[in-house]
C-alpha cells in the first residue's frame, strides 16, 4: 500500500514538472560573447529536438540521454573502452555544439528540450531523422532532417529548411529582405504562414504536388513558367520603361514646382506693400516648398527604387512535367524559395 | 572532412625515387593546386554557416553579375555545397547566364553527380531549356542508370522527347 502511494506520488510529481523521464539530465552553457547573437548547433544521429527562444542568457538542455562523462573517472574505478551513445555540449567562440550519437552508438530515440536566447542562430542536423520543433527565434534557422516533421513557430529571421520525407510547417511573425527563406522536401508537404504584409520574391517548384495559397491575386502575383521562357530582352525593356516613366514623373514634378515658384514671384511683386499679406505668403511659400520636396520624394520613389529587383532574371522553366511558379508577394522583397518533389506547397496568410 | 580532400586524396606518392626535376616541379605545382582548391572549398563550404552562404548566392541571383569569379563560385556551390537549398538557388542564379557555354557545361557535368532528386529535376529543366549539344547524351545516361530516382528518370525521359520533338 505504502509502495503504491509512493509510486503514484512520484509519477504525479514527474507529470507536474512535465518530465516523464525516469532518468533526466540537464546541461547548461553560456555563449562567450553574449553581446552578439550566438550560434547553436545540434548534431544528432537521431532523436527529437525541441528548441524554444526565451528571455534567457544561457542555454539549457534537458534530455533523457546520458551525458558524456569520459572526462571524469568513474566512481567504480572502471575505465571506459567503449560506451553507448552520450551527448556533449560544448562552447567555443560563441558557437555552441550539442552532439549526440556520433561517437559510439547511434543512440536511442532520445528527446532534447532546449531553451536558447531569442536571437540565437540555429543549425540543426538530424542524420537519421526525428521530429524537430523550433519556436520564438529571431535568429536564422537552418535545419536538415531525414524523416520526421519539422515544425517552426513564430520565427522572425531567415530559414533554410531541408527534409527528405517529413512535413514542414513554418510560421513567421516578420520577414526581412536580407534574410532569405528556403524550404525543400522530397516527399513531405510544406506549409508556410506569412504575415499579410510580408514582401517577398517567390519561387515555387513542385514536380508532382499541388501549390495553394489564400493570399489574393493582388498580393501574390505569380506567373507559371513553362516552355522556353528565357527572354532577357523583355525584362530589360520593362526595366527601361519603368526608368523612363520615373524620369518623366520627376520632370513633371520639377515643372510644377517651377511654375509654382514663378507664380509666387509675380504674386510677391504685386503685394509688396501689403506686409500682412506678405507674411501669409511667406508661410504659403514654405508650405509649397514642403509640397515641392514631397513631390520630389514621391517622384523619386516612383523612380524604380527596386531597380535591382525589377529586372530579376527569369526562373528555370519547367520542361519535364513539373510546375514552376515565380512572382512577387506585396511587391517583392525577401527571396522565398519552396521546392518539393511529391508534396504539396501551401502559402497561407497569417490570421 | 573537406569535399576537396575526398575528391583529391592528399596521400603522399609511394614512389620515392623521383629524379626528373621537371616531373618534380609538376608534382609540386599539382600539390599546390590541390591545396589551394582545398582552401577554396573549405573557406566556402565549411567555415560559413548555411544561411550566410545562402545570402551570398541570393546576392549573385539578384545582381545577375556574370564575371568569372561569381560564376565559378556559383558552379562551385552547385557541385559541392552540402545543402539542397543552396544548390537549387545556385542553379537558379546560373540560369541567368545560360547563354554562356561554360555555365551550360558546368551544369551538365554536375547533373550525373547530383545526389538530390529535387535538384536533379531542376537541372534537367535547366539543360533542356539551355538546349546544349551535350544535353541529350547526359539525359540518356540518366535514364539508363538503375540508381536514378524514378521521378528523375521520368523527367529525363520527358526531356529527351522534348529535345527530339522541338
Amino acid at each position: 500500500m505504502k509502495f503504491h502511494r509512493l509510486t503514484v506520488g512520484l509519477l504525479g510529481s514527474l507529470l507536474a514538472s512535465g518530465l516523464l523521464y525516469a532518468d533526466n539530465h540537464n546541461a547548461t552553457a553560456t555563449f562567450s560573447d553574449p553581446s552578439q547573437p550566438g550560434r547553436f548547433q545540434a548534431r544528432l544521429m537521431q532523436g527529437e529536438v525541441s528548441i524554444r527562444g526565451g528571455d534567457v542568457d544561457e542555454v539549457t538542455v534537458s534530455t533523457d540521454a546520458p551525458r558524456n562523462t569520459e572526462e571524469k573517472p568513474r566512481d567504480d574505478g572502471m575505465r571506459v573502452i567503449s560506451s553507448g551513445a552520450t551527448f556533449s555540449l560544448k562552447e567555443k567562440n560563441n558557437v555552441m555544439t550539442l552532439d549526440y550519437g556520433h561517437a559510439g552508438g547511434w543512440g536511442d530515440h532520445s528527446q532534447f528540450v532546449i531553451t536558447v536566447p531569442h536571437q540565437t542562430n540555429l543549425e540543426i542536423d538530424v542524420s537519421m531523422g526525428g521530429q524537430v520543433s523550433v519556436s520564438d527565434i529571431s535568429g536564422d534557422v537552418s535545419i536538415k532532417n531525414l524523416n520526421g516533421e519539422i515544425q517552426l513557430i513564430d520565427l522572425a529571421g531567415g530559414a533554410l529548411i531541408e527534409s527528405m520525407n517529413g512535413e514542414i510547417e513554418a510560421s513567421f511573425t516578420e520577414v526581412h529582405e536580407d534574410r532569405p527563406l528556403s524550404f525543400t522536401s522530397m516527399n513531405g508537404k510544406i506549409e508556410l504562414h506569412l504575415p499579410a504584409d510580408a514582401e517577398a520574391n517567390v519561387r515555387f517548384r513542385s514536380q508532382n504536388g499541388t501549390i495553394l495559397t489564400n493570399f489574393d491575386e493582388q498580393a501574390l502575383v505569380t506567373t507559371t513558367t513553362t516552355g522556353r521562357a528565357f527572354a532577357p530582352e523583355a525584362h530589360e525593356e520593362i526595366a527601361e520603361f519603368a526608368a523612363e516613366m520615373a524620369e518623366e514623373a520627376v520632370e513633371l514634378a520639377m515643372e510644377i514646382a517651377q511654375e509654382v515658384r514663378e507664380a509666387m514671384a509675380e504674386a510677391r511683386m504685386e503685394i509688396k506693400e501689403q506686409r500682412k499679406m506678405e507674411e501669409e505668403l511667406r508661410e504659403a511659400e514654405n508650405e509649397i516648398r514642403d509640397a515641392e520636396r514631397e513631390a520630389r520624394q514621391v517622384a523619386q520613389s516612383a523612380r524604380p527604387p527596386r531597380a535591382p529587383r525589377a529586372p530579376r532574371p527569369p526562373s528555370i522553366p519547367s520542361m519535364a512535367g513539373g510546375k514552376v511558379i515565380s512572382g512577387t508577394l506585396n511587391g517583392g522583397g525577401v527571396d522565398l524559395q519552396i521546392a518539393t518533389m511529391n508534396g504539396d506547397i501551401l502559402v497561407r496568410k497569417r490570421e | 572532412m573537406a569535399v576537396g580532400t575526398r575528391l583529391l586524396p592528399k596521400s603522399e606518392p609511394s614512389v620515392i625515387v623521383q629524379t626528373d626535376p621537371a616531373t618534380q616541379q609538376e608534382l609540386a605545382d599539382l600539390r599546390a593546386q590541390v591545396e589551394s582548391m582545398n582552401r577554396v572549398v573549405s573557406t566556402h563550404l565549411l567555415t560559413q554557416p548555411a544561411s550566410n552562404r545562402l545570402q551570398g548566392v541570393i546576392a549573385a541571383l539578384n545582381d545577375g553579375e556574370s564575371d568569372d569569379r561569381t560564376l565559378a563560385r556559383l558552379l562551385n556551390t552547385l557541385a559541392f555545397d552540402p545543402s539542397v537549398n543552396l544548390r537549387l538557388t545556385a542553379l537558379e542564379a546560373l540560369y541567368a547566364h545560360v547563354d554562356l557555354a561554360p555555365v551550360r557545361t558546368g551544369v551538365l557535368n554536375a547533373l550525373p553527380r547530383e545526389t538530390s532528386p529535387l535538384v536533379q529535376v531542376a537541372m534537367i529543366d535547366f539543360v533542356i531549356a539551355s538546349r546544349d549539344e551535350g544535353a541529350a547524351a547526359t539525359l540518356d545516361q540518366l535514364t539508363r542508370n538503375p540508381t536514378t530516382d524514378d521521378v528523375v528518370r521520368e523527367a529525363a525521359r520527358r526531356g529527351l522527347v522534348r529535345l527530339g520533338a522541338s
